[in-house]
């Protein structure tokens, strides 16, 4: 009798049913796998084996034959192990009981019969969902990632024999409960109130995060850059559940969930090391994993010391900044991960740092500065809307008691002009203001003539490119939205001009 | 079409030969057009004189296709040739120690005969250089003066882009040859100012590339073509202090712009006015009135009403100062404070410096 167990797999972040048939014959005993499968696939056998023996089953001693069907599409992960190890049961008549044919079936198996965790089963479920499949056996260890979706039944188990028990109708247990998900509070390693001075700074993360902008701040070391950059997660705006799916699918994918949150509960803040090469950052290898840029989806990527990074490694950000997808393709495969973070980097000015400043001098010579600067790209500072330049603090300054705000203050308005944006693009596809297109920057930012005089003027004074016009609009929609502004006021252009540095890199 | 005096000089400076060594071997021929004449007839003048080498290389190069190589080369770049011999040649270069026997020049050759005025500094300009740099650069040129800088980096280069930017006239004097222009990110100024009427000059043949020291001899044709040098910013080692103390070998004006004392880009300026204290500038009308030069020019007052935040701000900024100070000190909320800065700034009323520093103008452009 031939078995057929019901399993899924992923390609990229989307899932595909996979039906794992089982049959034996008689010959010499043999084992049998085809469907492409990968490495880890093949090596189930071993897994297979050892769990049904040391579960108290009979592994057949026969020609077995297995098929991973379609049988045209390539095979990934340990996720099969139990499907096979079902389907020998079922084509060895140990499990006699026709109640595995409404379920899904994943899982990895231990020697000892024990189930191992596997990953991108949320998408997988989801998936599994679009397309009519509702019950799920899954391993216990991943019970909270599956606890989230609604519409469900999915039963978790430790063991084998647990499983074969149930599915024999020997044993029966309660499914999954179905939680409600809620947005982890905030533990941000820095909070702003820790933050002394820097109020332009400050000031610029918090638009920044508003509406979605790409910030690069510019200065000597020792300025604090990186600590403002560990402030943003505390600022972020809540995380929808929605949101939080989206996210959770490719940290599940990419093995980086915590299995005991089940899904994400709280924006990813990445911080690649300039060492992390280009597949790295985008995504991509032989199984075209997501990269970085995909795992910071919906949160930010912090960019520590941007000139550092290969230049190419930042070229390739170009694309996914504008469009906030990343399509990897491969030889076998092509998949679109989405990726849409906000860039946070930090740079000295000149390689000794010091170029600038006021309080020490600069030894590079200024071919080195040049050079430096120059690694950045035109088209990549172009896409990002704020530059800041960040001095030193004074020491007076430090020692001085001072009452600076903190983060939960600035994120309540965070939160508010979020809102807001939300409300103006529903419908539209865009989320925040650094996404607008051209017809709804003319749509959005209507300015009266004091705006428009004040904008005239500096754009003489500055010779601000027309990219550099439409960058100080979307930034002054945004201060607009923090106060809660229907129009953009002189105020708020003034604002977002000086959201610029000087010197060369002032685009 | 070059004479054949010209041409004579042209071939003998074709050899990288020291300008000293050229001039004896010039004397001792009496005179530059007997010069070929000798080396063919006699070479044992000259090689008490030359090395081996360049001797040799004299001889293989006799027949005139050598010349109109050099010639073309010329050409090609568009250079003209302004021997000592000639008319255009600077009278006040003449006048010193060592000039230069050729010139090569790019651009409008008359303008080494106006009232020229040099004005260098230091590569790694302050805001503040730059500011004097500008507003003193406009002033004279507007005045009629020819500014003259050696296009380096800092100060010399905004010199050069601030009398280009009101398509004044200016010279750049070169370490190397004009073929290409030294440092690179420069050549689309040189270019703007020989657009404009200015020139690029040099005392390098065609393919001569710039070094250490060719600067430095460079520095004495900057001071030497001017009727008064002005030292706007310098470090303590800067090429700078080369010029100005050229420009007193010279007997030549020499004006110092004083500088922070604290600043690692003044010090030289600093020393300078130390060693020679009517040296000291600190308004470019002392110049102007110095040469003559008439400035028509008066200064407009802006009358602006200001906002009572930018008045605060107004109020307190009397230096430099950081942006958080002046948080602190106008107790402004910052999102306040930072738009009622950019409307300062726009309207010139201040300027931002580099990180996050803010300054008022004080020079009027």
């Amino acid at each position: 009798m031939v078995g057929i167990v019901k399993s899924f797999a992923l390609d990229g972040l989307k899932g595909f049913p996979v039906e794992v048939e089982v049959d034996l014959n008689s010959g010499l005993p043999k084992y049998d796998l085809v469907g492409l499968p990968d490495k880890a696939i093949k090596e189930s056998k071993e897994r297979v084996q050892s769990a049904i023996k040391n579960s108290a089953f009979m592994f057949p001693i026969k020609k077995i034959t297995i098929n991973l069907a379609p049988a045209n599409i390539q095979k990934e992960g340990a996720g099969f192990d139990l499907a096979i190890a079902i389907s020998i049961l079922v084509s060895s008549g140990q499990i006699k009981s026709r109640r595995y044919k409404d379920f899904v079936i994943l899982g990895e198996l231990s020697l000892d019969g024990k189930l191992r965790s596997i990953t991108g089963l949320l998408p997988m479920i989801i998936s599994a969902k679009e397309m009519g499949q509702t019950k799920f056996i899954i391993p216990r260890i991943n019970e909270k990632e599956a606890s989230f979706v609604s519409g469900i039944t999915a039963y978790a188990f430790d063991s084998l024999i647990d499983v074969v028990d149930f599915l024999n109708e020997e044993s029966e247990c309660e499914p999954i409960a179905i939680q409600t998900w809620k947005p982890a509070d905030v533990d941000a390693s820095e909070d702003f109130s820790r933050v002394r001075g820097q109020y332009q700074a400050k000031r610029a993360m918090e638009i920044a995060v508003a509406g979605g902008h790409n910030i690069l701040m510019v200065g000597p070391p020792g300025s604090g850059k990186t600590m403002l950059a560990k402030c943003v997660p505390g600022i972020l705006p809540d995380l929808t559940f929605e949101e939080a799916l989206e996210i959770t699918k490719i940290h599940s994918v990419s093995g980086v969930l915590d299995l005991n949150q089940g899904v994400v509960t709280k924006r990813p803040f990445r911080t690649p090391h300039h060492t992390s090469t280009v597949i790295a950052l985008t995504g991509g290898g032989a199984k075209a994993n997501p990269g970085e840029i995909s795992l910071a989806h919906n949160g930010v990527l912090f960019l520590d010391e941007l000139p550092e990074y290969p230049r190419h490694s930042l070229e390739t950000l170009r694309q996914p900044l504008e469009d906030g997808v990343v399509t990897i393709a491969r030889a076998q495969r092509t998949v679109t991960y989405p990726a849409n973070f906000i860039l946070v980097a930090s740079m000295n000015p000149c390689p000794c740092g010091n170029y600038g400043s006021k309080e020490a001098v600069c030894t590079c010579t200024p071919s080195a500065v040049s050079k430096y600067l120059g690694k950045l790209s035109g088209p990549l500072l172009d896409r990002i809307d704020i530059k800041i330049d960040v001095g030193r603090v004074k020491f007076i300054d430090l020692t001085q008691e001072t009452n600076e705000e903190p983060s939960s203050a600035v994120k309540e308005r965070v939160n508010k002009a979020r809102k807001i944006q939300l409300e103006r693009f529903k419908g539209e596809g865009v989320f925040c203001n650094a996404k607008m297109s051209s017809k709804q920057i003319k749509k959005y930012c209507v300015l009266d003539d004091e705006c428009k005089q004040i904008l005239e003027s500096a754009f003489e004074k500055f010779k601000m490119s027309a990219r550099g016009y439409t960058r100080i609009l979307k930034v002054a929609r945004t201060i607009a939205d923090l106060e809660g502004a229907p129009n953009i006021k002189p105020e708020h252009i003034a604002e977002a001009i000086g959201l610029r540095t000087i010197e060369k890199i002032t685009l | 079409m070059l004479n054949q005096k010209e041409l004579d000089y042209l071939w003998l400076d074709s050899f990288m030969i020291p300008l000293k060594k050229k001039a004896k071997i010039i004397e001792a021929c009496g005179g530059i057009s007997f010069v070929k004449e000798k080396f063919k007839k006699n070479s044992d003048l000259f090689a008490k004189i030359l090395d081996k080498e360049t001797i040799l290389k004299m001889e293989s190069s006799l027949d005139e296709s050598y010349i109109e190589k050099l010639v073309d080369l010329l050409n090609k770049y568009y250079i003209s040739v302004v021997t000592i011999e000639s008319e255009a040649y600077p009278k006040l270069l003449k006048e010193i120690a060592d000039p230069p026997l050729v010139l090569y020049a790019r651009g409008d050759v008359n303008l080494m005969n106006q009232k020229c005025l040099a004005m260098v500094g230091t590569r790694r300009a302050t805001s503040y250089g730059r500011e004097v740099t500008n507003a003193f650069a406009k002033k004279l040129s507007k005045a009629g003066a020819v500014l003259v800088s050696g296009l380096a980096f800092g100060i010399d280069t905004c010199v050069a882009e601030s009398v280009v930017n009101i398509h004044g006239k200016t010279i750049a004097v070169l370490g190397g040859g004009l073929d290409s222009i030294y440092p690179s990110q420069n050549d689309e100024l040189s270019r703007r100012i020989v657009r404009d009427g200015g020139l690029l000059l040099s005392e390098y043949p065609v393919g001569v590339r710039p070094t250490q020291y060719s600067f430095l001899e460079r520095n004495r044709i900057i001071s030497g073509l001017s009727l008064g040098t002005i030292v706007v910013e310098a470090g303590e080692r800067s090429g700078a202090i080369s010029t100005a103390n050229d420009a007193i070998d010279q007997n030549r004006e020499l004006f110092v712009i004083p500088g922070n004392i604290t600043s690692f880009e003044s010090l030289g300026c600093n020393n300078l006015i130390y060693s020679y204290p009517e040296a000291f500038c600190s308004s470019v009308n002392q110049i102007l009135d110095r040469f003559g030069f008439s400035s028509e020019e008066t200064v407009k007052k802006a009358n602006i009403q200001f906002s009572i935040e930018a008045q605060k701000i107004l109020d307190v900024l009397n230096e430099e100062m950081n942006i958080d100070e002046l948080a602190q000190l106008t107790n402004l909320a910052p999102k306040i404070l930072m738009s009622e800065l950019s409307k300062l700034e726009i309207g010139g009323i201040i300027k931002k410096t580099s990180g996050n520093y803010y300054a008022k103008i004080t020079l009027q452009n």
